[in-house]
């Protein structure tokens, strides 16, 4: 069974996407960095919302762009390569879930909903460190045994 | 489970490479195999006994506690 993964050639853009839109949501979470052009026309309380798009636009941006990076095919695709993408799942939710436990009862007032911002990204950031780490342990030790 | 794909794979001359080129699969794949880091599907055990010319059965082999 072939699995379901985008195409080799959206890997690089998707990193590169990833990496642009990663410190466009650090500076809009940390330094509130809005593009007027994204503003509403429409006062805000109409809409629920703070009146800009900036955020719900970086947001999507990153999260869509990790997950093409994280789910494009390798050059050298095969079933080890899924097995090793399947522990990395298991992996980040299992870690997603524990930090999800420790957010709900270590964290309290103006610093959850912050965390939680940040918690959103939490699966597919540990999914594909785990999965990238490990490919690329893999590769090394393969190398030094020849 | 054990295997013999290493012992196997030097007796008929193959590089990892070269045995990962013929199976279809990354050379990682065959070190993984090689050293019971990945047990491999019934078709790549298959593909890798017509490649090395073996009966699967001498290649892999189940121990105690499997």
């Amino acid at each position: 069974m072939k699995p379901l993964l985008f195409p080799h050639r959206f890997q690089k853009p998707a990193l590169l996407l990833t990496i642009a839109f990663g410190i466009l949501v650090v500076l809009n979470y940390q330094y509130n960095f809005e593009l007027s052009f994204l503003a509403l026309p429409a006062p805000p309380d109409a809409l629920l919302s703070n009146g800009n798009l900036t955020d719900e636009v970086f947001l999507t941006g990153f999260l869509l762009s990790l997950l093409v990076y994280g789910f494009s095919r390798e050059v050298d695709e095969d079933e080890y390569s899924v097995s090793l993408r399947f522990r990395a799942l298991v992996f980040a939710v299992l870690a997603h879930t524990l930090i999800s436990i420790a957010l709900i009862n270590l964290v309290f007032g103006w610093a959850f909903p912050m965390m939680a911002a940040y918690h959103l990204f939490t699966v597919l950031i540990l999914y594909v460190l785990f999965y990238k780490t490990q490919r690329l342990l893999i590769l090394l030790r393969t190398l030094r045994s020849s | 489970m054990k295997n013999y794909i290493r012992e196997v794979r030097i007796q008929k001359g193959y590089t990892q490479v070269a045995l990962a080129e013929k199976t279809g699969v990354s050379r990682q794949s065959i070190h993984a195999i090689e050293t019971g880091k990945y047990v491999p599907t019934t078709i790549l055990a298959l593909r890798l006994a017509r490649v090395l010319g073996m009966p699967v059965e001498a290649l892999f082999e189940l121990e105690t506690d499997d």
